[in-house]
């Protein structure tokens, strides 16, 4: 009886593949060549890093040298901001001014003989409103209303009517660029309590105007 | 027998090839990694701070362009604030409001007979201040004359302030009259006047 005996006797490390290439010298040359590759993509990177960078401080120079000009037109936009706020002041205090000249040089001619004026009264303006989360200085009142005030005493069978004929005058077309509203305050008519005359009955009466709103805006 | 220990100790072909591969791919991903990455988004960056910097440019030199526009604008709003001004901004004489108002009203109180017996400076009211104007700002200063005249006097003195100062404007009147000459009335009379005052520090 014959018994087969395969005997190997051929080193691992000496067996040949079957190509004309060996893998094991391939494929690290390729793995190096990789490498190599990698390696210039890089640098080819960095090149164009380095050419953008300059691009960059290019345009940062050119950026800096405009600033002067940009520095002057910014100066000129302040400058035309605090010019138009302070025309605007100005004209706003201009345009918020009544013509109160010509309506008192008017009105005598409406008072009957029978009408004396006691006082007559322009109010001062109220005082200013203070916003108080804001500056000390404003913002204040941008409409102020103003009035005036008209005290008399008038006598004689038609005392009353000579005062609602200077009332209605004053309520008329003739004075509404300057009164807003004229009237008789609620018991501001009334008889004299110390007449001046024994014979004659008094009436004291009081007639306030209100003027038109000063518009500081 | 030492050789055979050597060749045995020694790696194969092989083994030798998968290590160099697995070097190399280890030291590519560290190039990619540690280098590429970075270096394309420095890149990015840069080209993205480029281009900003280039349309910043852009518009500053647009706005530079506006340079001339600005000043004539500018000098313009000057001639119509300094118009304005001396149309009637009151200034101190002698470092006292109430002495250049006198001087300015009395020729015309003079002018319908009216003597001016007193003059005082009433408190200052401040006017709306727009953010701007951070040094200097306008208020309105009220000052009261004294004076004793007839109504027809003092109407017609008025009228004439009213018509020759654009920015002068009554701002309270009180006429009471006197018992030695019910012709002669007790007057007071008070004109206002813008004043450039400092922007008031904040509390």
């Amino acid at each position: 009886m014959t018994q087969k005996l395969h005997l190997n006797l051929i080193n691992e490390n000496e067996i040949l593949s079957s190509g004309p290439v060996r893998m094991h010298v391939l494929i690290p040359v390729l793995m190096i060549a990789l490498t190599i590759g990698v390696g210039l993509w890089w640098f080819f990177l960095y090149l164009n890093y380095s050419f953008v960078k300059g691009m960059n401080t290019q345009k940062i120079e050119i950026n800096k040298q405009l600033q002067p000009g940009y520095q002057a037109v910014q100066e000129l936009n302040k400058q035309e901001k605090k010019l138009q706020s302070l025309i605007n002041q100005l004209q706003s205090y201009k345009q918020s001014k009544l013509g109160y000249g010509e309506v008192f040089n008017s009105i005598p001619q409406h008072v009957m003989p029978n009408i004396q004026f006691t006082k007559l009264e322009l109010l001062p303006p109220p005082p200013p409103l203070f916003a108080k989360d804001k500056e000390v200085d404003g913002p204040t009142n941008t409409v102020e209303q103003t009035a005036f005030l008209i005290t008399g005493r008038t006598t004689g069978a038609n005392a009353v009517d000579s005062v609602e004929k200077l009332l209605v005058a004053l309520q008329g077309d003739a004075y509404t660029n300057l009164i807003r509203r004229a009237h008789i305050p609620l018991n501001a008519i009334r008889p004299e309590n110390n007449p001046r005359s024994e014979n004659k009955e008094f009436l004291r009466f009081e007639i306030k105007c209100e003027c038109q709103f000063r518009r500081f805006e | 027998m030492m050789d055979r220990d050597a060749n045995q100790s020694s790696l194969s072909p092989r083994k030798k090839a998968g290590l160099t591969i697995l070097g190399a791919l280890l030291l590519n991903a560290a190039i990619v990694y540690l280098g590429v990455l970075p270096m394309k988004a420095r890149i990015s960056t840069t080209e993205k701070a480029v281009e900003d910097t280039d349309q910043n440019n852009a518009k500053i030199s647009e706005i530079i362009n506006t340079t001339n526009d600005k000043k004539a604008l500018v000098q313009s709003l000057n001639e119509e604030h300094t118009q304005l001004v001396e149309q009637g901004l009151l200034t101190p004489l002698l470092n006292s409001y109430t002495m250049r108002a006198k001087t300015i009203i009395e020729p015309y109180a003079r002018l319908h007979n009216l003597n001016i017996e007193d003059v005082a400076e009433l408190p200052m009211i401040p006017m709306k201040r727009p953010p701007e104007l951070k040094e200097i700002t306008y208020a309105r200063l009220p000052i009261e004359f004294t004076t004793s005249g007839s109504y027809t006097q003092l109407t017609a003195f008025i009228t004439l302030v009213e018509k020759e100062l654009p920015m002068t404007a009554l701002s309270s009147l009180k006429i009471t009259p006197q018992n030695r000459d019910p012709e002669k009335h007790l007057i007071q009379v008070c004109f206002e006047w813008p004043v450039e005052t400092p922007v008031p520090s904040k509390p």
